[in-house]
């Protein structure tokens, strides 16, 4: 998913599989704005119509080779829209020095409702969906712990932290 | 609660492995859950990035990114993000669909954008 970050020193994998084609116009934008080289890495003989819409984009490619010649780089962040803005957790640099508000790697814990809150937003780490399968996604959102309204009454928003083991345990069905 | 595939950067919710990618140690002074497998910290991330660079004839080029690994958003890009004041009126243009999107004032907000998916634009201020 990072695969942008290397930039300067890999071909392009367009066309090259485990990418979906938004992937693919995403990873060009960006080698694009970033005036970096754009050279192909796919097997030219194998290319499909839609690897070859991509790579062949005159309006994206002249970014690239616009005569002022400066790289673009990253800005800034926009803030959800949606009132019922949702966050992508991660595991990220605990260093102070990777440019990441701190306050965004700080949570706090309750061991009475099992709530996890971030101290950036206030929003409570929850599991995205109720139906116990292989496996789920973890994301932000509002704390609704108890509400019946809520998806899984915010069960899936309820944790247990093993201090003994330190594995950190839904209390929604107890597996994960 | 799982550092995805041993790697992450996601984090998700796997059974029981009892293996180091889902051993987190919780700080409870630094407010931190670091991942004993990688070291690195559970973080909220900013997942709806704006890109930029100058072009020739005062046009900016711009790519609104959604690295969220989740949810479809739309992005709002100002034009302070690219230095332009906010009293200005510029044409924004698709450069994959290669089309006049309108003429904006102070800020753009695209359309839905999907995970992983982006969005390039050329800003061409009047």
């Amino acid at each position: 998913m990072y695969y942008y970050y290397y930039y300067k020193t890999v071909v392009l994998e367009i066309g090259n599989g485990g990418m979906t084609n938004a992937e693919y116009m995403t990873h060009f934008s960006l080698w694009s704005i970033s005036k970096a080289p754009l050279i192909m890495g796919s097997d030219l003989s194998q290319m499909t119509a839609e690897t070859l819409a991509i790579l062949t984009n005159p309006e994206v490619i002249a970014v690239n080779q616009d005569p002022l010649g400066i790289q673009g780089k990253r800005v800034g962040f926009s803030s959800g829209q949606s009132p019922n803005d949702i966050s992508t957790i991660v595991i990220a640099s605990c260093s102070s020095l990777s440019g990441i508000d701190p306050k965004r790697r700080q949570w706090t814990y309750n061991a009475q409702d099992g709530s996890i809150r971030s101290v950036f937003n206030g929003q409570c780490l929850s599991i995205d969906q109720c139906d116990p399968g292989d496996e789920a996604d973890i994301i932000l959102a509002d704390c609704r712990i108890g509400d019946p309204e809520a998806l899984c009454q915010g069960k899936n928003q309820q944790w247990t932290i093993g201090f003994a083991d330190n594995i950190v345990v839904s209390r929604m069905n107890g597996k994960w | 609660m799982d550092a995805y595939n041993f790697i992450g950067p996601d984090v998700d919710a796997f059974a029981c492995n009892h293996q180091d990618n889902q051993v987190w140690v919780w700080d409870s002074t630094a407010g931190t859950f670091r991942s004993k497998h990688t070291g690195q910290c559970l973080t909220v991330l900013e997942e709806l990035e704006i890109w930029a660079g100058p072009l020739a004839n005062n046009t900016t080029a711009v790519v609104l990114l959604n690295r969220g690994s989740v949810y479809s958003q739309s992005i709002t890009m100002q034009w302070s993000d690219i230095g332009l004041q906010d009293d200005r009126s510029a044409t924004v243009r698709d450069l994959w669909r290669r089309m006049d999107l309108g003429v904006f004032q102070s800020n753009f907000t695209s359309p839905i954008i999907d995970p992983h998916a982006s969005m390039m634009l050329k800003i061409i201020p009047h």
